[in-house]
């Protein structure tokens, strides 16, 4: 594992510049927020880091980001990378299939075939996401057939199944309800003594919960970035302090 | 005025529904009434195992146009289907999006382009070509090339529908888990649209076993049990085009319980079909 | 009730509703009737291209029309038996069974049937037996009449024909009423004249029998049997036998239009046409 540190990074869609400008450092094993009003490049950064912005036309990188020993950007082999980065979207999206063969997915693509080692995998990822004991009986119903909350955990148990380093999360909760964002929030404070965590939020609360690190973006550049404590208590920049107090959202 | 319209418009919805129930029943209705009695003169067994059919000796046997037509219609169904799969997945994934327009405005010309024509150029291009490998050249490896290529708009504008209402979440979700483009389309865009790929097949079946026009002028119609695809034959629809002109009498029952023997073949696959699906479903 | 409801409930239905309901209003405004006074001729393939040019010829000097319909010799017959069309046309002579019917056939003109081979085949000669060899399937390459070593492909026309009716009979090719061309091993049937002659034209080891006028010279050949060239003295004296009798059928006691055109077919005038076109004039009238 191993921090992952952005240099100079600016992004472009066609001639609309998105980023501008980023430089900072997102400490392994711990859990850095994304915060910033609607259309400040929170998202698009979240999503250069597993370079899903390739599925974007018209996009264009200039800078570095680097993970160790690992080019992000200029590295060819997708499929090393995400599954070291792993990615848990904002609406659910189990694939229709059963539940064992989502968790399962992950593994299989990474060449894994063996069932004792597939089963071993699907039952630690689920364990991880508190859904073990709830659905260990039933691992071959749909995964359409469970609630939003228990989806977006499976979603998270999917992606943990490949044993990713990194796992990105971009607005995991605001499509769930109050019961549900309580057990994923509680699941992400248990797994980050594991993984590096990126997560982009809308809900300052949460931010303030579970973040050890903050990082503010607006207009597409990073305003302030530190320790959570401190930038709620003390943000260093107007901005900042205009954004946590609810002057502008 | 609105008081008025609807109950009109009500009207006219049920009389066309009457009109589409009416035409089955008539067609049914004659196929059956002419084949059925065609059938026990003849004899079902003598009818269905026959070799040979020679009307002005009363000799109906259909057994080798059965063989043709089961011929004609998988051989089409095996090549047409993957390679419209094949198609679909390449517009789709592959093409660059503003070329996609003019590719499947082509695919669109091709499903309007009548059976005859496909016909001429099976005559023109196909038939040669096969005659070079084998005479006669009109064959049923012929029917089978130019039907499966009338299948292909059919199989690709569905399963190309298909593939555009899969969302694009899960396609991100696999992706995100570093499967690559190719395999995510394979492993969760095709299993999603499993009852849209069966609704094409059935339908490109229908239209692969009903296919007359074309088929009579490159498969060769001799009346004969095929020793290999090179082999010239004749399909129950093709001896049903060339010969109803004139059949007469007990001849003309015979073509009608033709007409009846495809009428539940298709009904069967299609039972078959659907209870595969329901069975898959299930599970 | 319920049933029809649930029939109607498969989706099938519902795609195929609409577009029926505008097909059928379509076709039924498009299924007019020829114009009043216009005359249909159905039948015999061979026929047909005769009868379009002695219809062209006609018309110039009557006002009359006619429709022609180029369905089958067997389609004919039984059109004008059943009285579905005023003329017939066919190419082989009416069965007891249907002069019983009340059709009466006039033989207006001859066809030879030709026997054709691709314009490339050396061929221009074989003999009868070796025809009936080659057309029952028991000589199978052209090597053994004379030929290149390149196996035989026989192109017939299809059961109800009257020109394979003629043929068959005229070549001996019937055993027990079972047609002896049905076991040539590599067998082509056309679905018409035209059909039968883009078969012998397309392919260079095809061999099968159409009406002399449709020989074309370009793409096929006709070839001599037993010597006998297929040339109108030839034809007119007998000497070459493989003829086809044309006919044009009317319903017993036919009178007016139909029976003045037939009338004229027959009269010096038609049969200057006749010959005009191609075909063999008949020596005597009816």
């Amino acid at each position: 594992m191993a921090d992952i540190v952005a240099t100079n990074f600016n992004l472009f869609y066609g001639d609309f510049q998105a980023l501008k400008d980023i430089n900072m450092t997102l400490k392994e094993r711990q859990l850095t927020a994304f915060i910033g009003p609607s259309g400040c490049g929170k998202s698009t950064f979240l999503r250069s880091i597993n370079r899903m912005n390739d599925l974007i036309e018209n996009v264009k990188i200039t800078g570095s980001l680097i993970m160790g020993d690992l080019n992000i950007i200029e590295t060819n082999k997708l499929s090393v990378l995400r599954k070291r980065v792993g990615m848990v979207f904002q609406k659910p999206n189990p694939f229709s299939m059963s539940i064992y063969n989502n968790v399962a997915y992950g593994p299989r693509t990474h060449g894994i075939r063996q069932r004792a080692v597939l089963d071993e995998l699907v039952e630690k990822s689920l364990r991880s996401a508190a859904l073990w004991d709830e659905l260990k009986d039933n691992l071959h119903k749909s995964a359409l057939s469970l609630s939003g909350g228990q989806q977006q955990r499976l979603c998270i148990a999917r992606s943990l199944a490949v044993e990713p380093d990194v796992l990105l999360l971009d607005e995991p909760t605001s499509a769930l309800d109050p019961v549900s964002t309580a057990k994923i929030e509680e699941l992400l404070e248990e797994i980050k003594t594991e993984h590096t965590i990126v997560m982009v939020t809308h809900n300052m609360q949460q931010a303030a919960r579970i973040s050890d690190r903050v990082a503010f973006f607006l207009s597409g550049e990073l305003i302030e970035m530190g320790d959570t404590y401190q930038i709620f208590s003390q943000p260093q920049k107007e901005k900042t302090s205009d954004y946590i107090t609810g002057r502008f959202g | 005025m609105h008081k008025i319209l609807e109950p009109i418009i009500t009207f006219l919805f049920k009389i066309a529904a009457a009109i589409v129930f009416l035409a089955l029943v008539g067609v049914i209705y004659a196929m059956v009434s002419e084949g059925f009695p065609g059938l026990r003169e003849i004899g079902v067994w003598n009818f269905l195992s026959g070799t040979k059919w020679q009307p002005t000796n009363h000799v109906y046997g259909i057994l080798p146009m059965i063989f043709a037509s089961l011929g004609v219609t998988f051989g089409a169904i095996l090549l047409g289907v993957p390679t419209g799969l094949l198609v679909a997945i390449f517009i789709n994934e592959i093409l660059a999006r503003r070329f996609r327009v003019y590719l499947i405005g082509l695919i669109n010309l091709m499903a309007a382009i009548p059976s005859v024509v496909y016909g001429f150029w099976g005559v023109a291009v196909i038939v040669p070509y096969i005659a070079r490998i084998q005479l006669p050249g009109n064959s049923m490896l012929a029917a089978i090339l130019v039907v499966s290529l009338m299948i292909l708009p059919t199989m690709i504008s569905l399963t190309l529908n298909g593939l555009r209402s899969v969302s694009a979440d899960e396609k991100a979700a696999s992706l995100a888990l570093g499967e690559s483009r190719m395999l995510t389309v394979w492993r969760v865009c095709i299993p999603r649209i499993r009852v849209t790929l069966q609704a094409a097949v059935i339908l490109a079946f229908g239209r692969a076993i009903g296919e007359a026009t074309a088929v009579v002028l490159v498969a060769g119609n001799h009346v004969q049990i095929p020793r290999s695809v090179f082999s010239s034959v004749r399909t129950l629809t093709a001896n049903t085009v060339m010969e109803m002109g004139y059949a007469t009498g007990l001849h003309r029952q015979a073509l009608m319980a033709t007409g009846l023997v495809l009428f539940i073949f298709i009904i069967l696959v299609n039972i078959l079909l659907s209870m595969l699906m329901h069975v898959k479903k299930e599970k | 009730m319920r049933i029809r409801r649930v029939l109607l409930a498969r989706y099938r239905v519902r795609l195929i509703l609409p577009r029926l309901l505008i097909c059928s209003l379509i076709g039924l405004l498009a299924c007019q009737r020829p114009e009043t006074g216009s005359i249909d001729i159905i039948g015999s393939t061979t026929v047909t291209p005769l009868m379009e040019h002695l219809v062209a010829v006609y018309s110039e000097t009557h006002e009359q029309r006619f429709l022609i319909q180029s369905l089958g010799s067997t389609t004919g017959i039984n059109a004008v038996r059943d009285g579905q069309t005023p003329i017939g046309m066919s190419s082989r002579k009416l069965t007891q069974e249907e002069m019983d019917a009340g059709v009466v056939a006039y033989h207006i003109a001859t066809e030879a049937l030709a026997v054709a081979v691709n314009i490339h085949n050396p061929i221009n000669n074989l003999s009868q037996d070796q025809l009936i060899s080659i057309f029952s399937g028991q000589t199978r390459n052209w090597n053994d009449v004379g030929g290149v070593e390149r196996p035989i492909v026989v192109v017939s026309r299809e059961a109800g024909s009257g020109a394979r009716t003629t043929f068959e009979s005229l070549m001996h090719l019937v055993r027990n009423k079972e047609s002896l061309i049905d076991s040539a091993p590599l067998l082509i049937i056309g679905d018409g004249t035209g059909q039968v002659r883009a078969n012998v034209a397309s392919r260079f080891e095809s061999i099968g029998y159409m009406s002399l006028t449709v020989i074309d010279n370009i793409n096929v050949k006709s070839i001599s049997i037993d010597d006998v060239a297929p040339s109108a003295e030839n034809i007119q004296n007998g000497q070459y036998t493989l003829q086809e009798p044309l006919f044009l059928l009317l319903r017993e006691g036919e009178s007016g239009a139909s029976k003045d055109f037939v009338d004229w077919v027959l009269s010096p005038e038609g049969q200057n046409e006749v010959s005009r076109f191609g075909s063999i004039t008949v020596l005597h009238h009816e």
